[in-house]
């Protein structure tokens, strides 16, 4: 059975009226185009080889209780934040494990909870048609959601007076704890900030045991006037488990965009971080770093869309890679026609800590407008000479230098993470995972 | 035990394939401040870099012996564990690599070497807060990455912070006083004559005096083309600072 067959074989029987339209409609692209394969100028570093011949089978909303939650989050050393959380098990939503704040205009629920009520302002989004011969995990992401994050934040804080860090904090929690068949947990996310809002959003993975999972998560964002949104990603994935992620994003008139990315494992991970700019003044601070290690691939796929002048974007990516592993950074950048006084800058950098590891990094800039200021640059080397010789001639030996160099590399990326307990978990899982590397 | 910390003889070093130190013997007794001073490409540079043990410099002859032991057949750390500093000419911007996290992983590996215990994060606080003080320099450099966006001041003065911190045997200026005004330059003197012992030897390479009006160093030698050419008093610097360096030239061809 091919992967697509074997995915389609867990959808649901029955779902709520508002799915079911959407979800006719995209069985129908995906009977077209299937699953994107390397013939497809996006997927062409990325082959989806390791993850068929897998049965996947429907996932169970698995049972977890609070203390084995607490547990194994506490393994994962995953510091308790202060905020709300939004826990889903194998992409079921988990009551039990959820708690969602006071906040003034926050409204948080689980897709599964609206029942037949879905509001009009996220029905768009769910209605939303992925069409393209290369978008398949999307239109199957429509057609297998179990689950998934309704998150609406209303305007009216002052954005002067309000700090990122000071934003009211949401945790979305993905737990993944598969049976002993292969399971494919589907999430799609829709959040909305409005005019004048700020927030951060901390999106989180966390495997259980050493079964396989393919985990779909699509999330759609909207910025409003005026808001700021900042969003750490941090997977924190079993060796066995995938992960096929797509962010839609747009951004609104002189809002505030900063993402931060940090992936470390998995078998395959593959990121899709589509931002539109669509108001004036609009800026996206897009970053990420990844460090696979073994047979792990990881690859970045980031697009951003100047549609409006005087927007700023910036995309910085760091990567270390090692053993046999594969990394993948695609940066584009498309100016459209009157887009003037565009900002946009992108930068990858790599360490390549084995001959056996790889990295294709390709930036695209596509630009259709005259006053533009677009910066790229791509590096791929190793650590650089005279840091290592002003480490070592204070003492330090050569193996710790370059370890420090290594783990500094990536560390700076992290160190814009405004929320601070946030940022210290993701240095400590980035410094624990570089800790024994051979750099 | 000799009253010598560094004893070079007829040292040959060549940087990519090119010979620039010729012959080169310099003794710095303990206590001692020498100043090196000379032309540009003279090789002042090279000789400091060599004796740090930076890649790319090859020791062709000659020997260089450190409290009694073959210094050239140490690795760059093990020199420094056994006390040799260099203060860069240029010191580099590590981002990502916090300033106080960085010197105490340096003073820990030194101190292990040595077969001393390691400093905990509060002792090793304690220190450097003794340290910023009788340097008269506040601890803002303390929470940087290290040098990343430091003015050249701070870099200097970074520099002189860490040899206070580490406090080696023999310290390595490698013109420390170029790109600074003369506040910059007052501090950074500060930090080295406050540092002068008995136990301690100076190795000051600079292009010009003014750094020697505060740092007043025992004896002045004068590289050039690979070798000491003249030394002296501090006298000899003055001279230098007034009629430059071509009588030495014709002093040796005569």
């Amino acid at each position: 059975m091919s992967l697509v067959d074997s995915l389609l074989s867990t959808a649901p029987e029955t779902s709520a009226g508002w799915w079911q339209q959407s979800r006719d409609a995209h069985r129908a692209i995906v009977d077209q185009h299937g699953l994107p394969d390397r013939r497809q100028e996006n997927w062409k570093y990325t082959a989806l080889r390791s993850l068929e011949g897998h049965q996947f089978q429907p996932v169970e909303p698995g049972l977890l209780q609070p203390e084995d939650l607490a547990q194994l989050l506490e393994t994962h050393r995953v510091p308790p934040l202060a905020g709300s959380r939004m826990t889903f098990v194998n992409g079921h939503f988990a009551a039990s494990l959820s708690h969602v704040d006071e906040v003034v205009g926050l409204r948080v629920s689980a897709l599964s909870q609206l029942g037949e009520a879905v509001p009009s302002s996220a029905s768009a989004a769910l209605g939303a048609e992925f069409s393209r011969p290369d978008e398949g995990f999307a239109a199957l992401n429509t057609l297998l959601a179990s689950d998934g994050v309704l998150l609406e934040l209303a305007g009216g804080n002052e954005p002067e007076s309000q700090q990122v860090a000071e934003a009211p904090v949401v945790e979305l929690l993905f737990v993944d704890v598969p049976g002993a068949a292969p399971s494919a947990p589907t999430i799609r996310n829709v959040i909305k900030i409005g005019a004048g809002a700020s927030l951060a959003l901390v999106e989180r993975y966390v495997s259980a045991g050493d079964g396989v999972a393919l985990i779909n998560s699509l999330s759609q964002l909207e910025l409003g006037e005026n808001c700021r949104l900042s969003h750490v990603r941090l997977p924190q994935l079993g060796e066995a488990r995938s992960l096929i992620s797509r962010l839609d994003v747009r951004l609104g008139e002189a809002s505030d965009y900063r993402c931060y990315g940090l992936d470390l494992s998995g078998t395959l991970v593959r990121h899709d971080l589509n931002v539109a700019l669509i108001g004036e003044g609009a800026q996206a601070s897009l970053n990420g770093v990844y460090a696979p290690r073994g047979q792990t691939h990881i690859d970045n796929h980031v697009a951003v869309d100047h549609q409006v002048r005087d927007a700023i974007s910036s995309q910085t990516f760091k990567g270390v890679l090692s053993g046999r592993s594969r990394g993948v950074f695609n940066g584009k950048v498309v100016v459209q026609e009157g887009a003037d006084g565009t900002d946009a800058s992108q930068s990858n950098a790599n360490l390549l800590l084995s001959a056996d590891a790889e990295i294709d990094t390709k930036p695209e800039l596509e630009i259709y407008a005259d006053d533009v200021k677009c910066a790229h640059g791509t590096t791929v080397g190793a650590l650089s000479g005279d840091q290592l010789f002003y480490l070592t001639a204070r003492g330090i030996p050569e193996s710790e230098a370059r370890r420090m160099l290594t783990i500094g590399f990536c560390r700076e990326v992290l160190e814009g993470i405004p929320v601070e307990t946030v940022r210290d978990h993701a240095i400590s899982l980035l410094t624990d995972h570089l800790q024994d590397i051979d750099a | 035990m000799s009253d010598n910390i560094l004893e070079i003889n007829d040292l040959h070093a060549s940087v990519e394939g090119k010979q620039i130190l010729k012959g080169l013997s310099l003794t710095v007794k303990h206590g001692e401040v020498a100043a090196i001073m000379g032309p540009n490409g003279a090789g002042k540079s090279t000789l400091a870099n060599v004796l740090a043990g930076r890649p790319g410099y090859t020791v062709d002859s000659g020997s260089v012996s450190y409290l009694g032991q073959n210094l050239l057949e140490l690795e760059t750390e093990e020199r420094a564990c056994a006390g040799v500093f260099l203060a860069f000419q240029y010191p580099v911007e590590i981002p990502g690599v916090n300033n106080t996290y960085f010197l105490r992983a340096a003073l820990n590996a030194q101190r292990r070497a040595r077969g001393e215990e390691e400093l905990d994060s509060m002792a090793f606080l304690k220190l450097v807060r003794a340290r910023l003080k009788a340097l008269h320099i506040t601890d803002d450099l303390l929470h940087r990455a290290v040098n990343e966006g430091f003015s050249g001041g701070e870099k200097k003065r970074n520099e002189v912070f860490q040899m206070a911190v580490l406090e080696p045997r023999l310290a390595i200026l490698d013109e420390t006083d170029s790109g600074l005004d003369i506040d910059a330059l007052k501090i950074v003197a500060d930090g080295v004559n406050e540092l002068r012992s008995n136990e301690r030897g100076f190795v000051v390479v600079t292009h010009y005096q003014r750094l020697l009006d505060h740092i007043v160093p025992d004896t002045v030698h004068v590289l050039m083309d690979g070798r000491i050419a003249k030394s002296g008093s501090s006298d000899l610097a003055l001279r230098l600072e007034k009629e430059g360096y071509a009588w030495i030239q014709e002093e040796l061809a005569a």
